[in-house]
């Protein structure tokens, strides 16, 4: 066995890990509900019109939500729990609580990360990937990650009470991981109630948004790195 | 073997199955880690989720945030099959050595070949020995739960490994280093039941 060539491989298979993390934090900030009968959206541009007007007007979200990711071959389940924080201009922190505790916090052009033994702290501006991301995420909350069709074919669709945005990567590479990102939106209010990432094969990982707070103050200091 | 030139041979045989020895019970659902792994300066995380299915044990890592990162399948005598691994990570090296490590992390007593059992002379612990084609298992038992503590596995070409799991009758630790890598993997078990049921 090469150590060497070991050692080349994870530190790439860190760089990747990296980026698979960004992936996963792209979405964030979108968001699903039961199963409810789908139709083609009537109208394309009256949803983003609104979703739009929804950015302007939210300083804050709150929320706490579920991940379930399901293994499906496996008939197996890994469900985890937290709290989701956004707070213009653009600071998220996204918390883990249960089973585990992991935290991600992007504020002020850095992203941390943090578990019961580790900390580290990437500057955004340093990594194209960060960059990517960050313009991503804050594209969501501003409304304008559905303009992003350079990067994502979209496909509309609606129920009684939901918007459902399927988001399709181009790039092939990107796909091997990650084949479809379906976002649902709550149709009285366009915050996001659900987030569903498809991977290639038949697994999945769905969270979802629950007790949403719009514009409530969240101090500062829930995104300060600590 | 200079690290045990401090043992006498015992004339116990083996009581029972080898892999009755093994933490991860084949009747046992499902085994969740919280998982670092160390290599020179980088670091990482994410959960490994061990299944038995069967004789065989699938692993699959994962990142906190869901994102599949593998899913192999081992078998006894130190066969794996890899079903999955992001396209990046897929390097003969690095699978190999994830493969190996985490075989023996399940298989802790080698399938084939000789067992010998030995006693340490300083704390009079047992000790088995056990060998296939890659290598030399030396396995320190906690004889009050009959289960292994401590592995050490040499091999001409592989690097030196050395286990340790601690626990009561479950996993509740387990770090993997290597002698001759700067490579280290530590699990912690995650107590799911809080979390099993959302709201």
């Amino acid at each position: 066995m090469n150590g060497l060539t070991i050692i080349l491989e994870l530190k790439l298979m860190n760089r990747i890990n990296r980026n698979i993390s960004l992936i996963a934090l792209l979405t964030i900030t979108v968001g699903m509900q039961a199963q409810e009968a789908l139709k083609p959206m009537a109208d394309i541009s009256l949803f983003k019109t609104k979703l739009e007007t929804m950015s302007k007007s939210t300083q804050s979200i709150a929320c706490d939500f579920v991940q379930e990711k399901e293994l499906v071959v496996l008939s197996e389940k890994i469900v985890s729990k937290g709290v989701f924080f956004f707070k213009k201009e653009n600071n998220i922190r996204w918390e883990y609580i249960q089973p585990y505790r992991y935290l991600i916090i992007i504020s002020n052009g850095q992203l941390f990360t943090r578990d019961d033994k580790n900390q580290k702290l990437y500057d955004i501006e340093s990594n194209k990937m960060f960059q990517e991301m960050n313009k991503f995420i804050s594209g969501c909350i501003q409304g304008d990650i559905l303009k992003n069709d350079k990067d994502y074919s979209a496909e509309y669709f609606e129920s009684s009470g939901n918007y459902l945005v399927k988001l399709i990567p181009r790039e092939e590479k990107m796909r091997q991981m990650l084949n479809e990102v379906h976002i649902w939106f709550d149709k009285n209010d366009l915050t996001v109630s659900g987030l569903k990432m498809v991977e290639s094969g038949e697994d999945y990982t769905k969270i979802t948004f629950t007790n949403k707070k719009l514009n409530t103050d969240i101090p500062i200091e829930k995104f300060s790195f600590k | 073997m200079s690290l045990f030139n401090n043992f006498q041979p015992s004339e116990l045989t083996l009581p029972g199955d080898k892999d009755s020895y093994s933490w991860f019970r084949q009747d046992a659902g499902r085994y969740l880690f919280q998982s670092t792994i160390d290599i020179y300066k980088n670091n990482f995380t994410g959960l490994l989720f061990v299944k038995p299915v069967g004789d065989s044990y699938r692993v699959l890592f994962i990142t906190e945030m869901g994102i599949k990162i593998f899913d192999m399948e081992f078998f006894g005598d130190s066969d794996f099959k890899v079903h999955y691994c992001i396209e990046d990570l897929n390097r003969k090296a690095v699978i190999n050595t994830l493969g190996n490590d985490l075989s023996l992390m399940l298989f802790n007593i080698a399938g084939k070949g000789k067992i010998k059992m030995m006693r340490e002379k300083k704390e009079g612990k047992l000790i088995i020995k056990s060998k296939d084609r890659f290598g030399t298992r030396y396995c320190t038992m906690n004889e009050h739960i009959n289960k292994v503590e401590e592995l050490i596995k040499t091999g001409t070409f592989s690097n030196k490994v050395n286990i340790k799991f601690s626990g009561l009758a479950e996993p509740d630790s387990i770090i993997i280093t290597h002698y001759n890598l700067k490579l280290k993997i530590q699990l912690t078990r995650l107590h799911e039941l809080a979390a099993k049921i959302p709201e």
